[in-house]
């Protein structure tokens, strides 16, 4: 099956944003996301590799996942999550405000404390609402793996936020 | 909230409550990045094709190569090995029809694959040869190599000894430091002192007789006898060494009973044999 530029950009349009978010949840840089994410993309339309279009998106989650440790490994910087996530929403009055920083400020410390595997699935999960079967195709892991990591992010949540600062 | 343990659905559920408040701030939107692709794209309007010549025609090849050297490496390496126990003679038919006679307690090795193109074999003890007309025909041993173009012979290969004893046509034997010799019928080499002697005239029932079961000892040493009778009987017999150098000239027959020849080799030099055991004798001075 030869790739056509329409055929590629319903690619691009269907796969990218998750795709790059993946990546972010992993990496925590923006920026490197949204290359990888990219040079993912080029190379899939280079290699033109004889496409199924069941196995399409498994191949581009493998693409990335090998140029992310190509690339990342190389640079191992600390999980700068929330400074790219942002926040909707108008606080209700001030305490809220103040209560809602508290617990963002502790989830930033416990999230770049977890181990990257639980804390990518982990926001798969809860930021994309990507379902287990979606994460294991993502991740190459089985779904039961998911499970496990996400049950391993859960209970290091527990241990390790915590209110009573100060 | 002051809580120092939480439980985790409480920290699932905090979890829950603030991501469905965000989002990710991307510095390039989608549409910025396509663009940049498209535009590679179409730098590369005919991107490589992955077909069969490129990709799997290279590792056809190389397999071709790898089973061409594999068989190459065979053909030149593949040895059939022909080994005659004591007690036991054997013949062996090469690939080209010549004929190899095996004394007892012989080996032959030859290379069937590349016969065609090399004869060459391997001996260890005895053996005839009656070798057609063709290509050079060379006989390896540890001591020395003989060889010849279309001939008969015998060589007798043990221990440290070397002996070639030509019946027709020419044979060329190199052994020792690297001494050459050229042998005519009834021409007889063999190794003194790892020097080369030739003998010509040479009674060559001596070298062939075994093949009828005879066994003829021109004065030879008595270890010499004894191993051979060892060999065609397939039994052990010790010899104090003192005695081993002692000369006999004899000869002995197969058709005799083991005990009947040591009779008779050992009665001329005044010694004596004792059964210790099934297939085991001993050969003292008679006091």
């Amino acid at each position: 099956m030869d790739l056509s530029p329409e055929e590629f950009k319903k690619l691009f349009e269907a796969n990218f944003a998750p795709l790059r978010n993946y990546l972010f949840f992993r990496s925590g840089d923006t920026e490197l996301a949204t290359d990888i994410a990219q040079d993912t993309f080029l190379k899939l339309w280079e290699k033109q590799p004889l496409l199924n279009p069941k196995t399409v998106k498994g191949l581009l989650y493998k693409m990335a996942n090998d140029l992310f440790i190509t690339h990342y490994r190389k640079q191992q910087r600390s999980f700068q999550f929330f400074s790219a996530y942002r926040f909707n929403g108008t606080a209700h009055s001030p305490a809220d405000e103040m209560e809602f920083n508290e617990l963002k400020k502790s989830f930033e410390k416990a999230l770049e404390r977890m181990p990257e595997k639980q804390r990518t699935v982990y926001l798969m999960s809860r930021v994309d609402h990507l379902k287990y079967s979606e994460i294991a195709l993502m991740t190459g892991i089985s779904v039961k793996a998911v499970e496990k990591r996400m049950n391993k992010a859960l209970a290091f949540l527990q241990a390790n936020l915590n209110t009573n600062e100060g | 909230m002051k809580d120092k343990k939480m439980h985790s659905k409480v920290a699932d559920d905090w979890g829950k409550a603030l991501f469905d408040r965000g989002k990710i701030s991307w510095e390039k939107a989608p549409d910025e990045v396509w663009s940049a692709l498209e535009r590679e794209i179409a730098r590369q309007p005919k991107p490589r094709k992955y077909t069969f010549s490129s990709q799997i025609l290279p590792w056809a090849a190389a397999a071709v190569v790898v089973v061409l050297l594999g068989l190459f490496g065979l053909v030149s390496s593949y040895t059939k090995s022909v080994h005659s126990l004591p007690g036991e003679h054997l013949q062996v038919a090469l690939p080209d029809g010549s004929i190899v006679d095996l004394n007892a307690d012989s080996k032959l090795e030859y290379y069937p694959l590349k016969w065609k193109f090399v004869r060459k074999v391997k001996l260890e003890g005895e053996a005839y040869f009656k070798v057609k007309k063709g290509k050079q025909f060379d006989v390896v041993s540890e001591h020395g190599t003989t060889r010849v173009l279309g001939t008969s012979f015998t060589i007798y290969a043990r221990d440290d000894q070397y002996r070639v004893t030509c019946l027709t046509g020419k044979v060329a034997v190199t052994a020792g430091n690297s001494q050459q010799v050229q042998l005519l019928p009834n021409n007889h080499v063999e190794l003194v002192n790892r020097k080369l002697v030739v003998k010509e005239m040479f009674n060559t029932d001596v070298a062939t007789s075994w093949r009828e079961g005879h066994f003829y000892f021109s004065g030879r040493p008595l270890k010499e006898v004894i191993d051979e009778i060892e060999r065609q009987y397939a039994v052990t017999i010790k010899l104090e060494p003192a005695l081993s150098n002692r000369n006999f000239a004899s000869n002995f027959s197969k058709k005799y009973s083991v005990e009947e020849v040591l009779d008779f080799v050992c009665k001329p030099m005044n010694l004596k044999f004792v059964k210790q055991s099934e297939n085991v004798y001993l050969i003292v001075e008679k006091s």
